[in-house]
């Protein structure tokens, strides 16, 4: 059996959370789907993962900040944002 | 406008603004100095001419010599040491004042010389016309003397001296002040626009969100990938989605309405007890899924109120709304009622998080919500506190808010019988 890769989902919203990880799933990932910030960071802490997605508004840690934490532990994990924002700039 | 532009351009006109003032304050300093000394000068002349022609009129002794001092920035003392006539140093004085321009109300006194007694003092308005009159004192003033005068409003003579200086220093403070009110305004709109960004960006978020739901739900049950036993479930998620919009384009709807000439208000009496018993069943629920409380303390002895049903409802209904999502662990809300000078007071207080001092102003802002960058704990528009503020207002009623930050928000509305 050849070695899943496996992927940090962060994503509030529920139902959109739930089909990344059932597609993800379908194309043979293993998918570990967190509803917030910080229980996104306690996952990454807790297990070795292969690629992170983040939805960049969250609860109680924004996706950039956890991307911020994730990086001082981890410098080469590739890290993927997902966003409904429009602007270039923002805060 | 970026921010740090905007914080350049108040720098820069600060900057340019102060040292303005500064050259100015100078320049006016100097040109009354200038105009004082002028001022002491011709004064000394013209005291000197006169305490000299008194001298030498005063054939019973030799002539001496006179000084005149100036003892203060308006006192100027002239020692003669002869007997001195009131009348005739009254019309020299106003004969040499006149003849040097000097229009000022003075205080004459003539002082004996052996003990500083005063022998003759009045005050001249600067209005009255020199006239040489030598009429004959009964009795003349025998005693040598020494004579001073003083100039009241030496200031202000000087000062209107400097019309043009005045003038120009008032231009420039007109000026200052535009540019702080122009600042001002550029500031208030900067929030404006932030806020509409803000709204934009949450717009975005919130009619993105399911369409792309609904998308891609729809895709996967197209495409048949989805087993039999996931595809209720996803059918559900197009069903929820498509609810969820729904909400979202109703509650864009609204916006246009809330404003107070376009709120129809339908009054009819309405019981405030029973409104807040029925929306407090219906958030009851989502209270205890979190583990909190809701208490009620209805006082009110009159509960009844000429109102809109359906926009109270709301109403009520935003603040409640607000008291859960924006609770700290669990909501713990109270709600209270109690009459009031001539109207009903609806008391709304929580523990929630509390909102900071400087953000308190601008909650019934449309649009407002306050700033959290990408934390997205509470979804919604900056909507619902404007129509809570609307409809109040409508029903002639007035809200505030007392908040301290985490330690939570009160809400006080109150509404008048009419």
């Amino acid at each position: 059996m050849s070695l899943k890769y496996k992927l940090l989902l962060v994503e509030d919203d529920e139902n959109l959370g739930y089909m990344l990880k059932d597609n993800l799933e379908m194309s043979g990932y293993a998918v570990r789907l967190c509803r917030d910030g910080a229980l996104g960071l306690t996952a990454f802490h807790n297990e070795q993962y292969h690629l992170c997605i983040f939805d960049v508004m969250l609860p109680f840690k924004d996706g950039f900040t956890l991307a911020e934490d994730v990086r001082k532990y981890n410098q080469k994990i590739p890290i993927i944002f997902l966003t409904a924002k429009t602007r270039r700039m923002t805060g | 406008m970026k921010r740090k532009n905007l914080r350049r351009i108040i720098l820069f006109g600060s900057v340019v603004m102060m040292g303005l003032l500064v050259v100015q304050g100078f320049w006016l300093k100097r040109a009354f100095d200038i105009e004082d000394r002028q001022f002491n000068h011709t004064v000394q002349i013209a005291l000197k001419n006169i305490a000299d022609s008194i001298v030498a009129e005063d054939l019973a002794v030799k002539p001496t010599e006179t000084h005149i001092r100036q003892l203060s920035s308006n006192f100027y003392f002239a020692e003669l040491n002869v007997p001195i006539q009131p009348e005739l140093l009254d019309n020299l004085l106003k004969k040499e004042l006149g003849i040097r321009q000097i229009k000022a109300d003075y205080e004459l006194g003539i002082y004996k010389a052996k003990d500083d007694t005063l022998v003759y003092g009045s005050y001249i308005p600067a209005t009255i016309q020199w006239q040489i009159d030598h009429a004959n004192d009964p009795n003349p003033n025998t005693e040598k003397s020494n004579f001073a005068v003083y100039f009241p409003n030496k200031f202000s003579v000087i000062a209107g001296e400097l019309k043009i200086w005045i003038f120009s220093t008032i231009i420039l403070l007109l000026m200052v002040a535009f540019f702080i009110y122009a600042i001002l305004t550029l500031l208030k709109e900067r929030r404006l626009a932030e806020i509409k960004e803000d709204f934009i960006d949450n717009l975005t978020h919130e009619f993105k969100t399911p369409i792309a739901n609904i998308e891609l739900a729809s895709e996967a049950l197209k495409e048949n990938k989805i087993n039999p036993e996931k595809q209720h479930r996803y059918f559900n998620i197009i069903h929820s989605e498509n609810q969820r919009l729904k909400v979202q384009v109703e509650r864009v709807l609204q916006m246009g309405t809330i404003d107070t000439h376009e709120l129809r208000l339908d009054l009819k009496v309405v019981n405030i007890h029973e409104l807040i018993q029925r929306l407090a069943e219906s958030i009851d629920m989502r209270i205890r899924d979190k583990t909190g409380m809701l208490n009620i303390e209805l006082n009110a002895a009159h509960p009844e109120i000429l109102a809109d049903e359906f926009h109270l409802t709301n109403t009520v209904y935003n603040v409640l709304d607000n008291a859960e999502k924006y609770a700290k662990d669990w909501p713990k809300i109270s709600i209270s009622t109690r009459n009031e000078k001539e109207g009903l007071l609806i008391s709304i207080k929580d523990a929630g998080i509390g909102i900071k001092d400087d953000f308190q102003k601008y909650v019934f802002d449309k649009f407002f919500r306050v700033p959290t960058g990408n934390i997205h704990n509470v979804k919604g528009f900056g909507l619902g506190l404007s129509y809570v503020k609307t409809v109040i207002e409508a029903h002639r009623g007035t809200v505030t808010l007392e908040s301290e930050l985490n330690h939570g928000s009160q809400f006080d509305i109150y509404l008048p019988f009419k």
